[in-house]
Formats: C-alpha cells, sequence, structure tokens
C-alpha cells in the first residue's frame, strides 16, 4: 500500500486554487499541481502524473466532462482516479459521473480545513494505491 | 501560513465587493427593474455562480447560501425569459440588496477560517 502524494487539481477560480495550494501543499505536504482550465490540464497534467485528478465541473471553454474525456484518452491518465469538484450535484449526476468511471465528487464549496481527508478517502476508494509498494 | 489565509480572506471581501456591485451595475436598471437581455441575466447568473463557490471556500457560509438563492433566481429567470415578471424581479432585487449589505459589512474575522489553526492539519 502506498500513500498519496501527488495530486493535480484543474480550477478556474484563482481564489479556490489558492485555498487549495494553501492548504494541501503548504500545510498537508502533498505535491500539487494546479491548473487554471481544462486546457492547460491537457497539456500539463500527464508529465506531473498525478495520483489522481480533481476536476472542478464547471469552467469556461472545456468543461469538467469534456476535460475528463480528453484527460482519459491521454494512455498515462488511463487509470488515474479522476474526481469532480462541483456544486448542486444531485444523485443523478453523480450516477452519471460514477457511469463516466469518474471516482467520486467532492462538493463544493469545500471546506479547506477536511478537503485532505476527503480527496485521501476518495483515492483509497478507488483502489489506486494497493499492490505498489 | 495562518497569515496567508487571512491575506487571502481579505483580498476575498474586496474581491466580493467588487463583482456585487458589477452584477447590480449591469443588472438593475434604474428604476429597480432588471435588465431584459438574456445575455445580462446568464452573466450575472456566472459571476453569482463563482461567488457562491468562492465565498463558501472562504469560510462565508451564509453569504454562500444567499449567493445560491440569486444564482438560482437567475437561472431561472434566463431560462423562462421571464424579465419582466414582478414577482421575479422583486425576489431577484431583494437577494441582490441582501448580498450587497452583506458584501458591505463583511470582514475577514467573520470567515469561519480565520481563527481555524491551520498547524492541525500539517501530518494529519
Amino acid at each position: 500500500m502506498r500513500n498519496l502524494a501527488r495530486i493535480s487539481y484543474v480550477e478556474d477560480d484563482a481564489d479556490i486554487r489558492a485555498v487549495a495550494e494553501l492548504t494541501l501543499s503548504d500545510v498537508c505536504g502533498y505535491q500539487l499541481q494546479t491548473c487554471a482550465s481544462g486546457a492547460e490540464a491537457l497539456e500539463r497534467v500527464a508529465g506531473f502524473a498525478p495520483d489522481i485528478i480533481l476536476l472542478d465541473r464547471r469552467m469556461p471553454g472545456l468543461d469538467g466532462i469534456e476535460t475528463f474525456a480528453r484527460l482519459r484518452a491521454i494512455p498515462e491518465l488511463t487509470s488515474t482516479p479522476i474526481a469532480f469538484m462541483t456544486a448542486n450535484a444531485d444523485a443523478d449526476d453523480i450516477a452519471r459521473y460514477q457511469a463516466m468511471g469518474a471516482a467520486g465528487v467532492i462538493a463544493k464549496p469545500f471546506d479547506p480545513m477536511t478537503l485532505g481527508d476527503e480527496i485521501e478517502a476518495l483515492w483509497r476508494q478507488s483502489g489506486a494505491g494497493k499492490g505498489e509498494a | 501560513m495562518q497569515d496567508q489565509l487571512r491575506a487571502l480572506i481579505a483580498d476575498h471581501c474586496d474581491w466580493l465587493g467588487e463583482q456585487v456591485t458589477a452584477i447590480a451595475d449591469a443588472l438593475l436598471t434604474a428604476d429597480g427593474g432588471i435588465v431584459a437581455e438574456q445575455d445580462v441575466v446568464l452573466r450575472a447568473r456566472e459571476t453569482t455562480h463563482q461567488i457562491t463557490g468562492t465565498t463558501g471556500t472562504m469560510g462565508f457560509g451564509a453569504i454562500g447560501h444567499l449567493a445560491a438563492e440569486l444564482e438560482d433566481a437567475l437561472a431561472a429567470m434566463a431560462e423562462t425569459g421571464s424579465f419582466e415578471d414582478e414577482v421575479a424581479c422583486a425576489q431577484i432585487g431583494a437577494l441582490l440588496a441582501q448580498l450587497r449589505m452583506q458584501a458591505a459589512t463583511m470582514t475577514p474575522e467573520q470567515s469561519s477560517l480565520f481563527h481555524k489553526d491551520l498547524s492541525a492539519l500539517a501530518g494529519g
């Protein structure tokens, strides 16, 4: 069993990225990559080799759904857990995301004090940390 | 790091005031009605959606809920085209007025994160 270490977070809101960087990187010690758009994520995420990817559901340009599909098509990311960050997701939305292969949903607005725990839980549920030293 | 978080919260208070003023300037007519243009209402909705997510994350949950109510009302108006519906206009006007008042009087210390101990997260 290995530990969650590397997180990519795709989020268009600069304030939310700043809070995530402060809590996840500076305080919790994860290696965090932030991308401001889906297009930026498609260029950078594979090179970062994250353990998990967090995608804002609603972004200008490429939205979360389209970004999800395009990230999944990148060979290095086919099995990387991807979770959506979204407000107002109902049960149908969550079921749809899971049917697409998403690792889960983190509700927005999130609590910075518990965000790390929520990501850890999703990552462990996905089974991504099993079977490696 | 606590200081960094507090600086982010303070910046957010300034940002919110600017955004709410911009929404009001774009959306309200001189007589307090709503500009009857779908693009204007949709842009206001997008900005309000951003406020909903960001403000809640910054520890201003009540303002975030208020913004979410406004977002829903704007979405309903854009969807139905009810730009001249008096009830809908009055609801949006009232919510926007509340949001402006909250934004004008909010202080960083009111954020639920302001007094949180970030060091409790380290190594957790």
